[in-house]
């Protein structure tokens, strides 16, 4: 009887130790192939809402899309690429406590690309838009696929020559016999207070490492320059472009579209949007110029005080910013605004793109991927105005493992 | 002891049918959990290098430069951990593919490209092209609406999501149509059911216009006819608890606008779906905003189209002929002729689970709801249509239902609208011979697991 007993509990112990053994072991399984299927159903999501953002047409209420019906699929609308509210740089307000905020594009003090938030298409907007409110977020990544750089720049002692390198490299290799054309936009001192720019150019094919060297002699580059390099092979471009010094002694001159369907830019004085302790006058002259197809700078003027003179300190001559505006006719078309300005014997200098493939900008729109459990991306070849970037969508589930939600 | 035997023994099977499912259960490689979709990137770049006719000039040429080129730009263009191989064949006169010319980034060692994309290009000298008529009615070209709304789930398209099928309706019926314009969101949906244009082309027509819906079984919902919506009294059966009167409500647009709606696979208004809507609601098989409205959903979309009035009617009326008469369905001669004159070729006998009566079988819908039978796609078997157009007799609105088994093929939905309008393709100088080059890039992962 006691050893049947025994028997028994044994037997039921053993049973139950085993039991719950196979089924963790089955369990984890199971829990593997579950977390297979929701980062498999996030990848195809992943795949599905970047063709829906580069093929839908957003030129019209209730969509969220960069392409557009006039253009091939996979090309898209550079006007609505410039709505896309930045994630990569801190909201600018300016002027300071008008309420007024811009999407920030920045690269650096004399790199700017500055769009009034309220003409921005936000991610939440672009969240409810795409369907994905509340359960995916999403970031958005426009990336040029040629960088077009510049090294072993030299000045001669004299000013009066430049001579660099410029590098075409790829996704995954230098860019060889590529033609490139660079613009050398030199500052002249001008007539009155006022600098000029005057432009010649100069084209080299890429060696086999993507290099391609050039010199620029009897120029006078010794009061500021900007140089604007092109690149094409097989039809698509790339663009570059260094410039001597931004700032002088009292800060620089900082552009901000206050309107991207007029055209119209305030140019301010960098104190006044707070970025740089220097209060002094600046002179400034800002030159436009329109990319024709061929990628030739077209020198339009301005309308409104493209030139004139900015001061922070009140009650003296100068505004601390000025207005001015791009001709309609020009908005269509790619183009570089270049600002430099003069205080005393120093010449700064600000560029700024109108649609970002002219100064090939990258955009950075949506959510911070970091942190979550798991984020799908995906990437596609896209084609901005002639330029070829990379268009990479990280996408992640806002319901930590779940991608569906469970009715329980 | 001998209930410890059994225990051990017991414990013996439960552990080797453990073994025995681990062999079976494959878990994919990381690779494979979350895959760079390489088919979409690879025909995003050759797209995007023929969009100013560069790839066509490099395929004719015999200039190394140039070869050298494309391979340069190829390689600029794709992650550094992507290999890549890019054929070119000739088209010769009899048909056949003779290899031309092939460049890759890999020279020797052995890589299994995972990923291909083939694409077709002429020669820059040849100014041949063939062109497809637009589809129109009375003189007036038609617009392509494709349901493709991202807060919108879908049932019996396994394997797909109703955005792939969506673009991959786009493209095949792409050269008929003079404007396409994807629906993407149930908002779109509701300015179309309003009449309203979703886009400011001047060639938009809401009118006449053919709706494609790529959700198979499910029809999304703007939440304004759900239940609570400010239209819910056309869109919510509050006696029944049923959406069945939002297919009622579609059906009526569907005559008032003549409007030809296309349920691509399966039971056709089964569901209503809103992600958003119906974000804690299931449709029994754990695809959550989905909800059933059942085969009333078919009832009273044929009662809207037919201006009848709106009474409740959960009668099933497909049949499914595979399973209950033991045969598939097979291609009517006009099927085949028009597969073989628009290049289309699904298979030409497939199961049929969800066929609609016509004359001959019971619930006959024709003439229930004063329907004509135009266009089928397949023969009828025992009165029941697998694929056709059911056009009112009014000559206003239209449903092409295609009632095959899951998983769909989009092409019959292509075919059936095409034996629909039977628009023409004009040939020039088609038969040119040596003037068209197939490119197929093929693409893969380097490193990692």
């Amino acid at each position: 009887m006691v050893s049947a007993t025994i028997d028994h509990l044994v037997a039921t112990t053993v049973l139950i130790v085993a039991f719950t053994l196979s089924m963790g072991l089955f369990s984890q399984i199971m829990q593997n192939a579950l977390l297979y299927q929701f980062h498999m159903h996030l990848a195809t999501k992943c795949s599905d809402t970047l063709d829906n953002i580069l093929l839908s047409f957003g030129d019209m209420p209730g969509i969220f899309g960069l392409g557009d019906y006039t253009l091939e699929p996979y090309t898209l609308d550079p006007t609505l690429v410039m709505k896309l509210l930045s994630a990569s740089g801190p909201i600018v307000e300016y002027p300071p406590g008008s309420g007024i905020k811009y999407s920030n594009i920045s690269f650096g003090v004399g790199d700017y690309f500055l769009v009034p938030v309220r003409q921005c298409i936000d991610y939440e907007t672009a969240q409810e838009l795409l369907g994905l409110k509340g359960l995916y977020g999403f970031r958005l990544s426009l990336t040029p696929l040629f960088r077009v750089s510049f090294t072993s720049i030299q000045e001669g002692r004299d000013g009066k020559s430049l001579s660099f390198t410029v590098v075409v490299e790829g996704y995954g290799s230098p860019v060889s016999n590529a033609n490139i054309t660079c613009r050398l936009l030199y500052v002249r001192a001008g007539g009155g207070n006022y600098p000029t720019i005057s432009i010649t150019s100069m084209s080299k094919i890429t060696d086999s490492n993507g290099k391609a060297q050039f010199t620029f002699r009897d120029v006078d580059v010794s009061r500021n320059y900007v140089v604007v390099a092109n690149a094409d092979a097989a039809h698509f471009h790339g663009v570059g472009y260094i410039y001597k010094q931004a700032l002088t002694g009292a800060g620089n001159v900082i552009p901000f579209i206050e309107n991207m369907e007029n055209g119209m830019i305030i140019l301010a004085h960098s104190y006044d949007v707070k970025q740089f302790n220097k209060t002094s006058a600046l002179f400034y002259n800002a030159t436009y110029f329109a990319l024709d197809d061929d990628w030739n700078l077209m020198n339009v003027r301005l309308l409104g005080n493209y030139y004139g003179l900015l001061n922070y300190a009140s009650g003296t001559q100068g505004k601390t910013y000025n207005r001015t505006q791009i001709p309609p006719e020009y908005l269509g078309r790619p183009g570089i605004l270049v600002v430099v300005c003069r205080t005393g014997n120093e010449y700064g200098v600000t560029v700024m793109p109108w649609q970002i493939q002219s100064l090939s900008f990258s955009v950075e729109f949506g959510g911070n991927p970091s942190g979550w459990e798991w984020v799908a991306t995906d990437v596609r070849h896209v084609l901005i105005g002639g330029v070829p970037y990379t268009a990479k969508l990280a996408l992640w589930s806002l319901m930590g493992y779940q991608v569906a939600r469970y009715g329980w | 002891m001998m209930r410890t035997i059994e225990a051990v023994i017991v414990i013996i099977i439960m552990f080797a049918a453990f073994f025995m499912a681990s062999y079976f259960i494959v878990l994919p490689s990381p690779r494979e959990v979350s895959p760079m979709n390489l088919r979409a990137l690879a025909l995003t770049v050759l797209k995007n290098l023929d969009v100013n006719g560069y790839l066509g000039e490099v395929v004719f040429s015999d200039d190394s430069s140039a070869w050298k080129e494309l391979q340069t730009v190829l390689s600029a263009s794709l992650p550094p951990h992507i290999a890549y191989n890019l054929t070119v064949y000739e088209i010769t006169e009899d048909g056949v593919y003779m290899l031309k010319k092939s460049v890759s980034n890999v020279y020797g060692g052995r890589v299994s490209f995972t990923e291909s994309v083939s694409y077709m290009v002429s020669s820059p000298d040849v100014t041949y092209k063939t062109v497809a008529q637009k589809i129109s009615e009375g003189g007036k070209n038609l617009t392509l609406y494709i349901l493709n709304c991202a807060d919108a789930n879908g049932w019996w398209i396994t394997g797909y999501t109703a955005q792939m099928l969506a673009q991959d309706v786009y493209n095949l019926l792409k050269p008929y149509f003079q404007t396409i314009i994807l629906v993407n969101s149930t908002a779109q949906l509701l300015n179309l059911l309003d009449g309203v244009k979703l886009t400011t082309n001047p060639s938009e027509s809401v009118t006449d216009a053919i709706i494609i819906n790529t959700f198979g079984e499910v029809v999304p919902i703007p939440q304004e006819y759900t239940e609570g919506g400010s239209r819910q009294g056309q869109g919510y059966d509050s006696d029944k608890s049923s959406y069945a009167r939002y297919c009622y409500t579609l059906g009526k647009k569907v005559r008032e606008y003549n409007w030809k709606w296309i349920s691509i696979v399966g039971y056709p208004f089964f569901y209503v779906t809103n992600t958003i809507k119906f974000s804690s609601r299931q449709n029994n098989y754990g695809i959550y905003g989905i909800v059933s409205v059942g085969a009333a959903g078919l009832n009273a979309f044929l009662q809207g189209l037919n201006y009848s009035n709106y009474v409740y009617n959960p009668t099933w009326i497909t049949k499914d002929i595979t399973t209950e008469y033991g045969v598939p369905v097979q291609f009517t001669a006009e099927a085949y002729y028009r597969s073989n004159y628009y290049g289309i070729y699904p298979a030409s006998e497939q199961s049929a689970s969800r066929a609609l009566p016509g004359p001959g079988a019971p619930n006959d819908i024709t003439r229930g709801y004063n329907l004509a039978i135009i266009a089928p796609v397949f023969n009828p078997v025992y009165g029941y249509y697998a694929a056709a157009t059911f056009k009112h007799n009014s000559g206003k609105g239209a449903l092409i239902a295609i009632g095959l088994t899951r998983t769909p093929d989009i092409r019959i939905t292509a075919l059936a609208l095409l034996i629909y309008y039977k628009p023409n393709i004009f040939k020039e100088t088609f038969t040119a011979p040596g003037k068209s080059r197939l490119v197929i890039l093929q693409l893969a992962q380097l490193g990692g697991v």
